[in-house]
């Protein structure tokens, strides 16, 4: 069955000059449940606008996986910013997709990774209504 | 012609970049503050700017989001000036980067905005 929000993410960057191929539908189709999984057990809830651009975060990061690629550091003081414990809980979700690749992700995707959660998470409360 | 250029920035950032459009004759539309990646859109229907330019870890989560509430055109996914230009070139509205706060991107992709906004009009 197909994802919604892949399909979701592909329709959007249908007319690029990156559009989402069968690969891509693969690898986030075993990417994204991760995700899932984790914000589960958080209790973070996406809403639409960042559930795609988490999808669009995870496109690009399944394919620098594939072309064992890494990115630049990052100031590492934005971990700072993320909940205790979701840096770790974040490179054990990435450890787990990578490790089947043969790739080890350097701390920047986890930092990346754990940014969006931390967005939603923040969006969510912002929206809940206080007692 | 005020040509309004929205840049947004996921750390906050994007300050040479908007010196860049500055520079090349453009009026750059700075978002503040972290997460302003994901404002482009909006920013650029408030303002009714021509042109948007997100930055993020991946490239891709501003233009996104832009493309899904406002319709337009996009590129994704870019880590250089030249690729900006050619997406201006091709008319694009809305282009991704990932972090790549530099004057020279600025520069050139609001130069190429110009000249392709002055062909259609001639």
């Amino acid at each position: 069955m197909n994802d919604p929000l892949i399909e979701r993410l592909a329709d959007a960057v249908r007319d690029t000059g990156h559009p989402v191929t069968d690969t891509d539908r693969a690898e986030l189709a075993a990417f994204l449940p991760l995700t899932r999984e984790y914000a589960g057990t958080s209790g973070i809830v996406f809403d639409d606008t960042r559930a795609l651009a988490l999808a669009v975060h995870a496109l690009a990061f399944v394919r620098r996986v594939r072309t064992a690629e890494h990115l630049d550091a990052l100031d590492d003081q934005l971990a700072a910013e993320t909940a205790p414990g979701r840096m770790d809980a974040v490179r054990t979700l990435i450890d787990t997709y990578c490790a089947p690749h043969g790739f080890h992700a350097h701390r920047t995707e986890v930092l990346l990774l754990a940014l969006h959660f931390e967005t939603a998470a923040q969006i969510a409360q912002q929206s809940t209504p206080q007692a | 012609m005020t040509v309004k250029i929205v840049i947004g920035h996921r750390l906050g950032k994007g300050q040479a970049v908007a010196d860049g459009v500055r520079a090349a004759g453009g009026e750059p539309v700075l978002i503040p503050g972290p997460g302003a990646d994901m404002k482009v859109g909006d920013v650029m229907a408030a303002e009714g700017a021509v042109l948007g330019i997100s930055f993020c870890g991946s490239g891709g989560a501003g233009a996104v989001t832009a493309k899904a509430k406002y319709g337009h055109d996009i590129e994704f996914g870019m880590r250089s000036a030249q690729a900006g230009v050619t997406a201006v070139e091709q008319g694009r509205t809305v282009l991704g980067f990932g972090f790549l706060d530099s004057e020279e991107l600025g520069f050139k992709v609001t130069e190429a905005l110009l000249k392709k906004l002055a062909k259609e009009a001639s």
